[in-house]
């Protein structure tokens, strides 16, 4: 029997109104929980997302866009550049690896993307099984993509058309698995790689099919010209590379250059006030919860002096008093901190589920020391604050009201 | 009924005048019980029983006198060491028991020697509840047992430290006389068990039959 224990048992015995302070202490510490661990998690997932990729170029436009598109793959392109300007563009010693990408078939929601082998070397991948491919019509597929598409090397599989499941299926046009690559945390697990050309191919010869069975003659009509491709990525060799080459690029006619980190940077930049304004409900939730447990406690103490004064009788120091009223405070704040950050991080998962199958981003929330040592010092700091009144008047409970 | 009289008393009294907010209200007769005697302290409602109790268990300094408790002058020691003293060598018993209703009736018993600053000793706490036929109420919470129940373990809680001395304060009020005589009994009988004096402040009569010794107390001149 401790004071502690007696701090346990006299909440056990107002347990409602001690379970109401602890929930919206939880709530309180959740909300701060998910807006501290998912501040830097959306941007560390699409830092993963993006890999080795340090240069995205594509059509004038939106950069954030070209960086979804075509780093984080994550959504549609907007347009086609010149795969020779592309080209020409990145030709520098500054660019470590460069490939173009040919976005437009999927296969059930996994979009293929036509390239050359030099995107492996962009995103530092390596092939797990098999080979890259030699010729047309052959792919590679990225880990998770093989693994949810349940391919191995040499099984075949046909394309549609669309980023999306659920277009025209080229069903003429049969793809056999010759690689799957190991496994990156980057878009490329999500992605089948193919020949630059096989997208065009595809779709040239699809058209082909179609016009004859339309008994058309318009050799242009709903084909993209083999020299198209929808981006071009590109790792640097040197950090200046990204002081110089964006804005060289960014001068052309029709390239635009788009730098997933500043990009991402930028958005997240856009949700901070979102996130500062769940900090600061947060912390207002904590600081109610802490209103309510100390008064519950002044309260309750009201209640107890008869108790109080008994351990007085009994020998305890003015301390001791003291320290059943802080051990009571201190079970609440450490309930609410416990619930409350695993309702965070369940809260975040739960949003992290529903990001990784609209996007395939994977949200990893997690807190740095400094924060985890913030949110304990705090709580620290709402203990002392909800329990300094009580503490003091318990400690300065007199035994004359016991005889 | 007599306690072993070469024994050293093991609350000694000697001139204790009693005040209360600066007016002298009573003298305490000068008092020695021995281990293992009960004294009864006789008066009136108002005659200055309970702010004598008060003085004898530390908690409020006579307006002059000397009081020792197992040869400890009490009222020499500094507060937070008289504090301690107390819950060591004082037993108390108080009229409505003031047991804590969120503990059980074992911890109510141990709490005892956790506020003394020693280590429960559990296998000590059950062999007073075993003495008192309380060991099958250990775990129960102690607003759910009777008054009669109630009393024993208040006991329990006044012995379990192994005090010099028990001071009880109107034990027998509202008892009809058959549970007054039991409760006399088991006092005494617990009391002398453990070799502490016990010192009853009452101004119930029927307590005179139990005890070695009747002081009356004086309003102060």
């Amino acid at each position: 029997m401790t004071f502690v224990h007696l701090a346990f048992a006299y909440l056990r015995r107002r347990w409602g109104q001690a379970l109401l302070s602890i929930i919206v202490g939880a709530l309180g510490v959740a909300a701060v929980t998910a807006a501290l661990a998912g501040l830097d998690a959306l941007p560390r997932a699409a830092r993963q997302a993006w890999g080795g990729v340090d240069l995205v170029v594509g059509p004038k436009g939106s950069a954030l866009d070209l960086v979804l598109c075509c780093a984080l793959h994550v959504s549609e392109p907007r347009g086609l550049v010149s795969l020779e300007a592309a080209t020409k563009a990145v030709g520098n010693p500054m660019i470590r690896a460069s490939a173009p990408l040919a976005l437009g078939d999927n296969v059930n929601g996994w979009r293929v993307v036509g390239t050359t082998p030099a995107l492996i070397d962009v995103y530092r991948a390596h092939l797990a099984k098999g080979r890259m491919w030699n010729d047309k019509l052959q792919a590679v597929l990225g880990a998770t993509a093989a693994r949810a598409l349940h391919l191995e090397i040499g099984d075949s599989f046909v394309g549609a058309h669309g980023l999306a499941a659920g277009g025209e299926q080229h069903d003429r046009f049969p793809y056999k698995v010759v690689g799957i690559l190991a496994p990156t945390g980057s878009a490329l697990d999500r992605l089948v790689l193919t020949d630059f050309a096989t997208v065009h191919y595809v779709h040239a010869e699809q058209a082909r099919i179609e016009r004859a069975e339309r008994g058309s003659s318009d050799e242009d009509e709903g084909t993209a010209s083999g020299d198209a491709a929808t981006a071009l990525v590109a790792a640097y060799r040197m950090p200046t590379a990204a002081a110089i080459l964006p804005r060289q690029i960014d001068a052309s006619e029709t390239l635009s250059a788009a730098s997933p980190s500043f990009e991402i940077a930028r958005l997240a930049g856009y949700a901070r006030p979102l996130t500062d304004a769940a900090t600061a409900l947060g912390l207002l939730l904590v600081a109610i919860a802490a209103a309510a447990a100390a008064l519950g406690l002044m309260a309750t103490l009201g209640a107890r002096t008869r108790d109080l004064a008994l351990l007085r009788a009994l020998g305890a120091s003015r301390a001791a008093l003291a320290t059943v009223a802080l051990a009571e405070a201190a079970m609440i704040g450490a309930a609410a901190l416990g619930l409350g950050v695993a309702l965070g991080f369940g809260l975040l998962a739960v949003a992290g589920h529903a990001l990784a199958q609209a996007t395939g981003l994977q949200l990893e929330p997690s807190l740095g020391l400094e924060q985890v040592g913030g949110m304990i010092g705090g709580t620290i700091l709402v203990i002392l604050a909800a329990a300094a009144f009580p503490a003091l008047r318990a400690a300065h409970t007199e035994i004359e009201e016991l005889l | 009924m007599q306690a072993d009289a070469a024994a050293q008393p093991v609350l000694t009294t000697r001139g204790v005048v009693l005040a209360r907010s600066g007016r002298r209200i009573a003298s305490l007769p000068d008092l020695a019980v021995a281990p293992g005697q009960a004294v009864a302290l006789l008066g009136p409602s108002g005659s200055g029983k309970s702010t004598a109790l008060m003085a004898l268990a530390g908690i409020r300094a006579p307006d002059s006198g000397d009081i020792e408790v197992g040869g400890i002058r009490l009222w020499a020691l500094p507060s937070a060491a008289r504090d301690r003293f107390r819950g060591h060598r004082i037993g108390l018993v108080f009229q409505s028991f003031h047991l804590i209703d969120a503990l059980s009736v074992a911890a109510n018993v141990a709490i005892a020697m956790r506020c003394a600053g020693l280590s429960p000793d559990h296998g000590r706490v059950d062999s007073l509840l075993q003495g008192l036929q309380l060991a099958a109420l250990a775990r129960r919470r102690a607003d759910r047992i009777s008054h009669g129940q109630a009393q024993r373990v208040a006991m329990a809680r006044a012995l379990v430290n192994r005090p010099a001395v028990v001071l009880a304060d109107e034990p027998t009020s509202a008892l009809d006389d058959a549970a007054t005589a039991e409760l006399l009994a088991l006092l005494r009988q617990s009391a002398r068990a453990e070799g502490a004096g016990l010192l009853i402040a009452t101004h119930d009569r029927r307590v005179i039959a139990a005890v070695d010794q009747v002081v009356e107390m004086k309003a102060a001149a």
